[in-house]
């Protein structure tokens, strides 16, 4: 896989030194603490963490969805473009032309009146001032390109009419309509059911293949981040903890927390359930 | 002697249109533990559902300790069955009331079921809280100043209160973070251990009900395709469903392409 | 299945933050409207020690005088002096809407939580119930009630008293009806435990603070219609001391160039009016925020 740390040039999201604060005086608080990572194209990298330990925040900062107040400091280059200290204008450039988001509750982030090709439609008209006619065939393409059956029915339908799995699809086309360099998933699998998990997790990959998309994968899953991703980045309290190829974090875990991460994982615990004390009432 | 059992229990939403479960029967022994597995829209949340009385199946019978559960249950009988059975949801935050302490709740529960009272009260108050390892100063705070996975040791303290010999646990670690769920899991497993009380767990993950249960049942859309003891059932499963949701974990050198086919190719079978 | 995750705990922290300060303007409303009503129980409760005058005390030679260093509000037209009688009022005007909220708040209490956790024919018979007397405008109730019990305080706030159990039987319901589908309440109906104990110990509880924003905007409104009543002579009896009731009487001084006898305790009604209803809405935002 391509990317090291070194090839920070060929990054096409590269963050470095990130420090993001919230508050003031006595109740400010850090939230992200030194963060670097980077993802070129064609890589997955994942950033594994549990609640409270900055992945998604990280995440987040990338596409300069900081939360309002925050203080940021270092740098998040997308495609070469600083966005700290950027200005609206210069992010929401980014949003549009280089970086898009899917997120952990697909039904959360449609428009519930919404026909499926309208909303997929929405970016293509929106940053490119396409015809309706003309972003309704991008749309069965995209459709079809993130493996949906039948996209010309599916495009009429209401998001209630689909599945979960089929949702979080559809978010992928709509994030894929704007060309992005870079997808930012967070937590994009966790509500699915696993069976679904392993066909949105094939599909990612399909996609770094042939588009050659930069995928930054947020997930609390060590197990799945180890299957899916070609680096990690293990996150604890707002700090990146250890990073390193996926399998080497995975079989060699070098920080204790790793290890603690991996320990608890549900595979790894000792399936001796004690034996009970039998017929006792 | 069985704690549960199930016979034949069938039910189904929109005038039969959406069969929920079908057929399901199984036994559970005295002291046992029983994993329900299966994904979404697998019937397994509605067979919980079931087996609290939540719902009333449309047919079939639910056996609990040798006493069968009613179509309708009056107070008197819910209240006896809660003697013997006590359920962990899977959201510990909304199943605790938001006014009551941990000592509080579980003192109610204390009194509803064992009569107790006073210094009586106070020490098996003392002795489940204990069971579950709840610090001292979370056993006088509000449900919203306690993490999540000590709001579960409450739920599973207050469970505990009423002396059950079975305890129905839905879902009860999905929501927490792994480490915490680990736990959870080791907890419970200490429980069984110490009380003899026996679980019966319903979920999602594969990996979790290894790690907790001695026998499994999976289901997919209502119906159980596979049964038996938990490890043989993974670590040789007869049913394609079964390979199928164990192929989908991930794990290093996993191919999600590889499961999407044998998915699909499962899924066209059955059509 | 959704895992909650600390960042989004923050961010409602940052979202929390950032709205109250936008909030600040609301709190500083109602630490107001808290103030202005602690004054008029204070004077309430103080009225024997701080009235300058006996507010029943006639004489006619002092009638309709002027404010002044002697009457800082002057006098009515029997020569009572307005100031004590706006002080001495403020126990009728305050204790009339108090009996309104507490007996529609029990009633109606009873009654949306007896509809919201029985359901079925009981719920849809207090329905219809609280239906018609939403139909039935208060004001003309109130009138039929003094019509047979003859006018009076006591009749008026019965009457009110059940022309404001609509309000709070509707608002009691929805709330209990949320609550009742919360997983506690489920898991204590499981338990056996019994509806009685489960509504009283856990449900009515946790309500408590809803029902407390509506009592406290049914006082305002309460209070409004009581000096109505009173105005329109069915309430408070001359010549006892009630706002509403001096504002009535006041109308032939102000056709005199004399409006400090109606004007005093018209702006006292608009001021604890005003301020039950910032508070009411204090209330309501409040609960609204923390149980968001």
């Amino acid at each position: 896989m391509s990317g090291s740390n070194q090839q920070v040039d060929a990054a096409v999201l590269a963050i470095d030194d990130l420090r993001l604060d919230v508050g003031a005086g006595e109740t400010a608080v850090r939230i992200l603490d030194g963060v670097g990572l980077s993802c070129a194209a064609g890589e997955i990298v994942g950033l594994v963490g549990e609640s409270g330990s900055g992945k998604s925040m990280t995440l987040r900062a990338a596409v300069g969805l900081a939360p309002k107040g925050a203080r940021l400091t270092g740098s998040v280059r997308v495609a070469g473009r600083e966005l700290v200290g950027a200005g609206r204008r210069e992010v929401l450039r980014v949003r549009r032309e280089v970086a898009a988001m899917i997120f952990q509750d697909p039904r959360a982030h449609v428009n519930p009146y919404q026909r499926i090709g309208a909303f997929v439609a929405d970016g293509l008209r929106r940053t490119r001032g396409w015809s309706r006619t003309r972003a309704a065939q991008q749309v069965v393409s995209l459709l079809d390109e993130v493996g949906l059956p039948d996209p010309e029915t599916l495009a009429d339908r209401y998001p209630h009419e689909l599945s979960g799995g089929m949702l979080q699809r559809v978010m992928i086309a709509s994030a894929l309509s704007t060309e992005p360099r870079l997808l930012l998933a967070d937590e994009a699998t966790t509500a699915l059911d696993v069976t679904t998990q392993a066909e949105i997790m094939g599909l990612l990959r399909r996609l770094r293949e042939e588009r050659g998309l930069a995928i930054v994968f947020v997930t609390h899953d060590l197990d799945l981040a180890a299957a899916s991703c070609d680096r990690i980045h293990v996150m604890q309290s707002g700090v990146v903890v250890e990073q390193g190829r996926a399998l080497d974090v995975f079989e060699r875990p070098e920080h204790p927390y790793t290890r603690k991460l991996l320990d608890a994982m549900p595979s790894r615990l000792d399936a001796e359930a004690p034996t009970p004390i039998g017929g006792a009432a | 002697m069985s704690i549960l059992t199930v016979e034949g229990l069938s039910k189904s939403y929109d005038h039969g249109r959406v069969k929920a479960v079908t057929d399901v029967s199984f036994e559970l022994a005295q002291g046992g533990s029983l994993g329900v597995v299966g994904e979404s829209g697998s019937g397994k949340t509605t067979l919980s559902r079931l087996i609290t009385g939540i719902e009333q199946a449309d047919a079939g019978r639910i056996v609990v300790a040798g006493t069968e559960l009613e179509a309708r249950t009056s107070r008197r009988a819910r209240h006896e069955r809660a003697g013997i059975m006590q359920m962990v949801f899977q959201d510990p935050y909304q199943s605790l009331d938001p006014r009551q302490t941990p000592e509080e709740a579980i003192d109610e529960i204390i009194t509803l079921h064992g009569g107790l009272r006073g210094a009586a009260r106070t020490a098996r108050r003392r002795e489940v809280l204990d069971q579950v390892d709840l610090p001292e100063r979370a056993r006088r705070a509000l449900p919203r100043e306690l993490s999540g996975g000590q709001r579960q040791r409450v739920a599973i303290a207050r469970a505990l209160a009423a002396s059950p010999r079975l305890l129905l646990l839905d879902e009860a670690t999905s929501a927490l973070d792994v480490s915490v769920q680990a736990q959870i899991l080791r907890l419970l497993a200490r429980i069984r251990a110490d009380t003899g009380v026996a679980i019966v767990f319903v979920s999602h993950d594969l990996e979790v009900v290894r790690s907790i249960t001695e026998e499994l049942i999976v289901m997919f859309r209502g119906e159980v395709v596979e049964s038996g003891e938990t490890s043989r059932v993974l670590r040789d499963p007869q049913h394609p469903y079964t390979r199928l949701l164990l192929s989908s974990v991930p794990r290093p050198g996993w191919d999600p392409d590889q499961v999407s086919r044998d998915r699909r190719t499962f899924l066209r079978q059955l059509a | 299945m959704t895992l909650p995750t600390t960042e989004t705990r923050s961010t409602h922290l940052l979202t929390r933050r950032s709205w109250l300060a936008i909030r600040h303007r609301g709190n500083a409303l109602t630490l107001a409207a808290v103030i202005a009503l602690g004054v008029l129980v204070l004077v309430a409760i103080l009225a024997p020690v701080i009235a300058p005058y006996d507010p029943n005390q006639v004489s006619l030679i002092d009638a309709l005088q002027p404010p002044s260093a002697a009457h800082l509000l002057g006098t009515d037209e029997a020569g009572r002096d307005v100031l004590s009688r706006v002080i001495w009022g403020a126990r009728i005007s305050l204790l009339g809407p108090l009996g309104v909220v507490l007996g529609s708040t029990l009633i109606g209490v009873t009654v949306g939580v007896l509809s919201a956790w029985r359901g079925g024919w009981v719920d849809a018979t207090a329905s219809r119930f609280v239906e018609i007397l939403f139909a039935f405008p208060g004001v003309l109730l109130a009138i039929l009630i003094v019509a047979v019990f003859g006018p009076g305080l006591a009749s008026t706030v019965v009457a009110l008293a059940v022309a404001y159990i609509p309000y709070m039987a509707r608002t009691t319901r929805s709330v209990a009806l949320a609550e009742r589908q919360t997983p506690y309440i489920r898991a204590l109906e499981l338990q056996g435990m019994s509806a009685w104990r489960i509504t009283s110990l856990h449900l009515v509880p946790n309500i408590a603070p809803f029902v407390l924003a509506q009592a406290t905007l049914c006082f305002g409104y309460a209070m409004i219609d009581l000096a109505g009543l009173s105005f329109l002579g069915f309430g408070v009896q001359p010549p006892e001391a009630d706002w509403g009731a001096m504002v009535a009487a006041g109308q032939a001084a102000l056709i005199q160039g004399s409006p400090a006898p109606a004007l005093a305790p018209g702006v006292v009604i608009v001021i604890a009016v005003v301020s039950f209803s910032l508070l009411g809405e204090g209330i309501a935002e409040r609960v609204r925020r923390t149980s968001a």
